[in-house]
């Protein structure tokens, strides 16, 4: 069944067409790769799936109901979630407050607060934040403050996880290891979609990946077929 | 109400607006420059105001004498405050706002120190002529106030448009960072264009004085009229602004004259409010 | 409201604050008993309540990231409802003070909504505009309010046992406000509504990406703050006796609970307090004496001052282990 299915959505900005006539379709449970060159419209995509950047033309459907041009709060109230590019922590709290607020406004009944706690921690030691939990988020690493963007949407119980560039600055192994949670988190149902400038981890991960260059989709398919595509190959080498 | 008295409301209301766009003109100079939303501003138009009346009822000196020395004692505040505006931190539209604030505030109870609270005019035998234009009674002193803003801010537009300064300044304005790569000295610039907004303020105030009852805590409208003029107009836009000070003008004056004074602060206060919700952020073209 | 103040940090301030406060309280409550002859004194604390209660307001917006040039339009609001009311009606002024706050959050809930899409600087300046509208409808709606003549003989609050004519019951409604509205928002600020406004004033769109739905809290933000301040209005109207607009929309009531909060430390929920016992104390005995008019310089200075050297305020600079916490993080 279509999760997300987007129609010729068009977005101008300042007379351009950030995204020109896009339509795909997302299966519950896929996991959605969408690569392109720089200033191709991949983040202005995630923009406009979580509600961020309104479209000017063309429909957004998510689970059967039309999401086009709700505000993103509301998006991120029906589950969809998602991690900005340049990571954005709230640098006045910790790591767990945090993690704590994605927790407390994604409008669940809070339980008892030792397992609202217990919850949180788990989160953070899956993203392997656990030893910096009490530790401002303005100290972070790069690399923390990714992970921790990612602790973030998996504590406001996702259903569409929209993820840029999660993977960019962070080490091979860490690279590995995210894959494998992102695995993990795609069995339990979670549907993703990966924006993934440097290819870190589509290729392995996606069971489709979406090619985009100027506004527009180049090529759709498996991964590997997608890179060895010569449009896409022109369009990263220019 | 006959023609006569529309008349006389618009082209007494041409007057006003040719004044508040000078006013404004200072205001877009330094805030195009430097992005500080001064509102202080109109407390530096009643500095000024105060300075010609002072030395108007010390010296007993002549209305066009008393300019010079209240753009000087304006300059001077200007070095004072440019130094200070500039050592102001991040985030700086929200911190200046509120600084400039608390420089009104200071500004108005240093003027109460001085002046008292009462109503001050400098008075000027000269504007109390009249002439008959349509019928209308149009004074001499509304005529000295249309010709000399006209003339200030043709002059600025002359030199806006046609000066190698002029150019200048207006690449500081629509973009630092480039104007900086072309080789241009920003900082002289920035200093200059400040400098000539306070200039500007400074030759208003005598005429402010000589116009209208001044007192400490009157500057605040001042503030918003420019504040206005200049969203509307855009930053460092000479013709524009001239045309929205005189639209302003001859509101005001339609407003005062058919509805009376007392509705004139809040119907400036809510000419923003609908400019501010129908134009956001119309300045800020950083982002 | 659920209260969620789960960190062991967020915990510790929360019970140090509330403790701190609570003490404070109770020894202000029997002040006038312990030194029954020093009137001065306590009138000077009398004011310092109703401004710091002020201040709260102002801060409790500030908390939300949005700072208000304008807050002297909910305070005239308040104390004109609130005079207004028991003027004509001949309703206990105890009550009316309660209709006085419900006036001005009708105001600040419109300002809200209308104004929620704007940000810093430029909600700023709507609501510096914003104090003239209630005011020019004040000023020439004269079969009401007599206009610019202002109200006269507005009757004093009272407490059953209390002596009339005496500042004292004053005294305790003030004190009794500043607890009420200290204790209300220090439960506010623990609960999933002050995280929210707390997220929104850090990051706006980080907010969006948590659900959160910013119109909403900002509206009700402003309409909480606004109701305050209209008490403090109506309670000032109340004390005072004779209101004119030009009194109570002066630019003094929109700067006061800003400088208060800046200079006492914005981003803490004791802060207001401070600055408002501090700095009204230094105007009332240092510079109403040196300069009886224009004393109010203190507070312009007072905002330069924090502005430029100390921008988190009084408590900032008292508050070592954070900054020695960042510090040592930067290492």
């Amino acid at each position: 069944m279509a999760l997300l299915k987007a129609e010729k959505i068009t977005c101008i900005l300042e007379e351009r067409a950030v995204l020109n006539s896009v339509s795909f379709t997302l299966d519950e449970g896929e996991i959605l790769g969408i690569i392109g060159p720089n200033g191709a419209g991949k983040t202005m995509l995630l923009n406009v799936i979580s509600g961020f950047v309104r479209v000017s033309e063309g429909s957004i459907h998510f689970n059967r109901m039309e999401i086009t041009h709700k505000p993103p709060y509301r998006l991120s109230r029906l589950g969809i979630k998602r991690t900005f590019q340049i990571p954005r922590p709230l640098k006045e709290q910790t790591v767990i407050e945090n993690v704590l607020l994605a927790y407390v406004m994604a409008g669940r009944k809070l339980g008892k607060l030792n397992a609202v706690v217990e919850k949180v921690n788990s989160i953070l030691e899956q993203v392997m934040l656990i030893d910096k939990r009490d530790i401002l988020a303005a100290d972070l690493t790069l690399s923390e403050q990714r992970r921790l963007e990612l602790a973030r949407t998996l504590a406001g119980n996702p259903r569409l996880l929209l993820l840029d560039e999660v993977g960019a600055g962070l080490s091979p192994a860490m690279i590995t290891y995210i894959q494998d949670l992102l695995e993990k988190l795609n069995k339990s149902g979670v549907t993703i979609i990966l924006v993934d400038h440097f290819l870190n981890l589509s290729v392995q991960l996606a069971h489709r990946v979406i090619a985009l260059d100027n506004g527009k989709i180049i090529a759709e398919g498996l991964p590997q077929k997608v890179l060895d595509s010569p449009r896409v190959r022109e369009a990263y080498l220019g | 109400m006959n023609v006569a008295i529309y008349v006389k409301l618009v082209i007494s209301g041409l007057a006003l607006g040719s004044f508040y766009a000078i006013i404004a003109l200072g205001f877009s100079m330094i805030f195009g420059v430097t992005r500080v939303f001064n509102l202080a501003h109109g407390e530096l138009l009643l500095i000024a105001g105060y300075s010609a009346y002072a030395a108007w009822k010390t010296w007993g000196i002549n209305f066009w004498l008393t300019i010079p020395i209240a753009i000087l004692v304006l300059l001077a505040v200007g070095i004072v405050l440019y130094k200070v505006l500039s050592s102001i931190d991040e985030p700086l539209e929200l911190n200046t706002i509120v600084f400039t604030f608390g420089l009104a505030l200071f500004f108005q109870n240093l003027m109460l120190i001085l002046f008292s609270a009462n109503y001050r005019i400098l008075s000027s035998p000269q504007w109390t002529k009249t002439l008959q234009v349509f019928g209308a009674t149009i004074t001499s002193g509304s005529l000295t106030l249309l010709t000399t803003s006209l003339l200030a801010v043709l002059i600025l537009y002359f030199i806006f448009r046609h000066t190698f300064w002029g150019k200048i300044l207006r690449a500081t304005i629509q973009d630092r960072e480039a104007a900086r790569l072309l080789g241009i000295n920003v900082n002289n610039t920035v200093i200059l264009a400040f400098l000539s907004g306070m200039a500007l303020v400074g030759l208003a105030g005598p005429f402010f004085a000589s116009f209208h009852y001044i007192y400490p805590a009157g500057g605040m409208e001042a503030t918003l009229i420019a504040i206005i003029i200049t969203i509307v107009a855009g930053v460092g836009h000479v013709r524009a602004i001239i045309w929205a000070g005189w639209g302003i003008g001859i509101v005001e004056n339609l407003v005062t004259g058919i509805l009376g004074a007392a509705y004139r602060e809040g119907i400036t206060a809510i000419i923003l409010i609908m400019i501010l919700l129908y134009k956001p952020y119309a300045l800020s073209n950083s982002q | 409201m659920i209260v969620v103040t789960l960190t062991a940090r967020m915990q510790r301030h929360l019970y140090i604050k509330t403790g701190i406060i609570s003490i404070a309280g109770i020894f202000l409550l029997f002040l006038p008993q312990i030194i029954p002859g020093s009137n001065y004194f306590l009138q000077i604390l009398t004011t310092c309540f109703l401004y710091a209660t002020l201040a709260l307001s102002w801060n409790l917006l500030a908390y939300s990231g949005k700072i208000s040039l304008g807050h002297a339009a909910f305070f005239g609001v308040g104390a004109y409802g609130s005079s207004l009311v028991a003027l004509n009606f001949d309703i206990n002024p105890l009550l009316s003070i309660w209709c006085g706050g419900c006036f001005a959050a009708i105001l600040a809930c419109t300002g809200g909504f209308l104004f929620s899409r704007l940000k810093g600087a430029y909600f700023a300046l709507t609501t510096l505009a914003l104090v003239e509208i209630p005011k020019m409808i004040i000023e020439n709606w004269e079969t009401l309010t007599r206009g610019s003549l202002g109200l006269l003989n507005i009757p004093p609050l009272r407490i059953a046992s209390t002596i009339a004519q005496s500042y004292l019951p004053t005294y305790f409604i003030n004190l009794g406000v500043l607890m009420l509205v200290f204790l209300f928002l220090t439960l506010i600020f623990s609960s999933r509504w002050g995280w929210a406004i707390n997220a929104l004033r850090q990051d706006e769109k980080v907010s969006f990406s948590l659900g959160i739905n910013a119109t909403f809290y900002h509206v009700t933000t402003m309409t909480v703050s606004g109701f305050i301040a209209g008490v403090c209005g109506a309670i000032y109207a109340h004390s005072v006796g004779i209101i004119e607009p030009s009194m109570v929309f002066s630019i003094h009531y929109s700067a006061l609970p800003m400088v208060m909060s800046l200079f006492g430390g914005r981003s803490t929920i004791v802060g207001p307090i401070v600055g408002a016992f501090i700095l009204f104390s230094i105007d009332q005995l240092a510079f109403q004496a040196i300069l009886p008019i224009g004393h109010q310089i203190l507070y312009g200075l007072a905002i330069m001052v924090t502005i430029l050297y100390m921008p988190d305020g009084i408590m900032g600079l008292a508050n070592r282990e954070h900054l020695w916490h960042y510090s040592r993080q930067k290492k």
